[in-house]
């Protein structure tokens, strides 16, 4: 019910049962070297407009554990538009974006908690460091990664950064660290629009080893990007936009 | 959690000071324009001295206005705040709270002086720190649900104080009136329990009204 | 009865029903129109105070009277329109604001036109004539932002929460005159009764009315342009038009 998407809002009382159930659950959400729980994304019907440009129509598919959902189209296709629906920040004309079968509109509060997004812009304060960025990064999540922000920003090669404010970084840099939040939010499901932007070539191939090393461990990955990205061995679900076929 | 992202909008207004001073600078200068520009007389001032402190904090707060959610919504880290679990609302009153701190407060402190440069007699000035006391707060949340909903706009600067100004109209009469009753000799008793009323009502529902906003304007 | 109003959430049922109540409430406006302004400046006595001048109540406090109205209705609209996601119920909200203004703007200078001979200003800041002025300002500042963004559905819905937040200044406007003491008399009307006499008050309850049905007009006709223009991408819309 289109209700829930206001409540999730002012919902304390629901947001504290999520975490006092994944709290319970114990199960080994710390750290790189956990599995993520099984889970499952899916579209139904999805009709998207961009005032008059059709993004798609009557798209439906699915991605599982272990699968990168690949929105592939030029400049101007619709990717942004969708991914950002699908990351629960936009609102389609028609259709459902599911979470294990569930409507994520039934509740936002526990899809918000499983999903982590790094869009065209980084999301990062310049006025902070890396490391006070990726703290607030853990405590607006609900399950953050135990090993901190210092060993994400390790992983992305930040190591000697860690301390000076982002606005000395450069613009590669800063896209490091928006990416250490994948990490410190320790989320099964990863939306990632255009990641490669301003990263150089030594970047490109970190992100394609994120991608690999998350979807081993049972995640889900949802990319959008126009930019030639390896993939090879990796179980891909392709959507071309702006038919909207599904492959 | 809440610590932290009051801990979080502190510290980067400390590390943005010129920001965050420009309303409460703002409001000292623009008060001293009305002795140098409509007369120094103590005679003519200390009548108008609330209307006046009232409507310099109006505009003090509107100037800084576009600092609650602009840099956010800009930088994607508004973005992050509408994909986080945690609820919306408390985060958006613990930024307009910070926001207050650092906008309102010293607005709050800079009333007593300006008062007293007005000529207000030393036993009102108390009067008129607690009416902006309670008054600044109401202005911050009024502002924080009209920023939230035009932060998405280009000509957010010029749309903002159109909507907000009906609104706040009755923060301002209030107020300005709980001096003036104080300074009659009557009591300012029924202007402070108006402006308690609003303090009580914005502080509750319109962090959720600008939760709702936020995400409206992300929409597009 | 709720499945009607669900079905209203159509946009080419909403429409067909627009055009169909329009004529209705167009002749039904007009005839009570006639009656209540014959009975208003023709047949009603003078008023032993104001001597004619007093006629002026009968565009004016209808005028006042639509100005809340209006305003109470789309804020409901705009509340439907967010919690189930109606679009049609934001089309109504749009559709209504231009005419509430109009109704606040009236009733602002009809009442300036009746303050300068009776009490001699056009215009004092008093509690219920302010809170009225900032009314006409919310309108003005609702339909502002519903025009503001690109995406017609985002405005709707930062419009709607103007809305619901405006919405307080209803009721401020309406009790105004019982909170403070103001130029305005109390009220003349009550539940109870008035104390106006019967041949000044059935032309003034007559021209209310005739006013709500004006009104309605006015709605139906700017519904319809408003949902084409929303619509224009629907199949029915085009078929309309191939008509």
């Amino acid at each position: 019910m289109s209700g829930n998407w206001i409540r999730a809002d002012w919902d304390v009382m629901e947001a504290l049962e999520v975490v006092g159930r994944s709290q319970e659950n114990e199960a080994p959400h710390a750290g790189a070297a956990g599995r993520h729980a099984r889970v499952s994304l899916s579209l139904h019907d999805l009709e998207l407009w961009r005032g008059d440009y059709c993004v798609c129509t009557n798209l439906t598919t699915a991605v599982h554990s272990g699968q990168l959902l690949h929105l592939r189209g030029s400049n101007g296709a619709g990717k942004t538009s969708l991914i950002r629906v699908l990351a629960g920040l936009a609102l389609a004309e028609a259709g459902e974006v599911r979470l294990g079968g569930e409507p994520t509109t039934q509740s936002m509060t526990a899809y918000r908690a499983v999903i982590s997004y790094v869009g065209h812009s980084n999301g990062i304060k310049r006025e902070l460091t890396p490391v006070e960025n990726l703290r607030v990064t853990a405590r607006l999540a609900l399950n953050p990664s135990t090993s901190g922000p210092e060993s994400a920003l390790e992983r992305v090669g930040l190591a000697a950064h860690m301390n000076r404010y982002c606005g000395e970084l450069s613009a590669g840099q800063r896209r490091r660290t928006a990416l250490a939040r994948l990490l410190v939010t320790n989320a099964p499901i990863w939306f990632l629009d255009e990641p490669l932007v301003s990263l150089d070539y030594e970047g490109a191939g970190l992100v394609e080893e994120l991608i690999r090393e998350h979807l081993a461990r049972g995640g889900i990955t949802v990319l959008a990007t126009h930019q030639p990205i390896d993939l090879k061995g990796l179980e891909v679900v392709a959507v071309d936009l702006p038919q909207g076929r599904a492959q | 959690m809440l610590k932290e992202l009051l801990k979080r909008e502190l510290l980067i207004a400390w590390r943005r000071p010129g920001e965050a001073l420009t309303p409460v600078a703002f409001f000292l200068v623009t008060s001293m324009l009305f002795p140098l520009g409509l007369s120094p007389s103590a005679h003519l001032l200390r009548p108008l001295a609330p209307g006046i402190i009232w409507i310099v904090a109006f505009l003090a707060g509107m100037l800084g206005l576009q600092r609650l959610f602009r840099a956010d919504y800009d930088d994607g880290t508004l973005e992050q705040l509408l994909l986080s679990p945690r609820p919306l609302t408390l985060i958006i009153l613990v930024k307009a709270v910070g926001h207050w701190l650092v906008t309102g407060l010293p607005v709050v402190i800079g009333g007593g002086v300006v008062a007293a440069m007005l000529f207000v007699p030393p036993r009102y000035i108390v009067t008129v720190v607690a009416g902006l006391l309670l008054g600044t707060p109401v202005l911050t949340m009024l502002g924080t649900m009209v920023a939230a909903l035009t932060v998405s706009l280009r000509q957010a600067a010029v749309l903002g104080p159109v909507l907000i100004l009906p609104l706040v109209t009755p923060v301002l009469i209030f107020g300005a009136h709980s001096t003036t009753l104080a300074m009659q000799g009557q009591s300012p008793a029924q202007a402070f329990e108006a402006l308690a009323a609003m303090f009580i009502l914005s502080v509750s529902l319109l962090p959720a009204a600008a939760a709702v906003a936020l995400r409206i304007s992300h929409e597009g | 009865m709720f499945t009607w109003l669900h079905k209203l959430g159509s946009p080419p049922v909403l429409y067909r029903f627009a055009e169909r109540a329009a004529p209705w409430c167009k002749w039904t406006a007009f005839a009570l129109l006639a009656a209540g302004l014959v009975g208003g400046l023709i047949l009603a006595p003078p008023d032993y105070q104001q001597g004619d001048g007093f006629r002026i109540i009968y565009i004016h406090v209808p005028s006042a009277i639509m100005s809340l109205f209006v305003f109470a209705y789309m804020a409901v609209a705009s509340a439907v329109g967010l919690i189930w996601r109606l679009r049609m119920a934001h089309a109504v909200t749009a559709a209504a604001a231009p005419l509430g203004a109009a109704f606040t703007l009236l009733a602002l200078i009809t009442g300036s036109l009746w303050g300068k001979p009776m009490w001699g200003t056009f215009w004092v800041w008093d509690a219920r004539l302010t809170s009225e002025l900032i009314l006409f300002f919310i309108y003005l500042g609702y339909m502002a932002v519903a025009n503001a963004f690109p995406d017609q559905r985002t405005g709707d819905r930062a419009g709607a929460i103007l809305a619901l937040v405006g919405a307080i200044d209803v009721p401020i406007v309406h009790y105004s005159v019982q909170w403070w003491t103001t130029l305005h008399q109390g009220a003349t009307l009550k539940l109870s009764g008035s104390n106006m006499p019967g041949s000044m008050l059935w032309p003034l309850l007559v021209m209310m009315v005739a006013f709500m049905f004006y009104f309605g007009w006015l709605l139906m006709i700017r519904l319809r342009a408003e949902i084409l223009r929303r619509e224009k991408r629907a199949s029915w819309v085009m078929r309309l038009a191939a008509d």
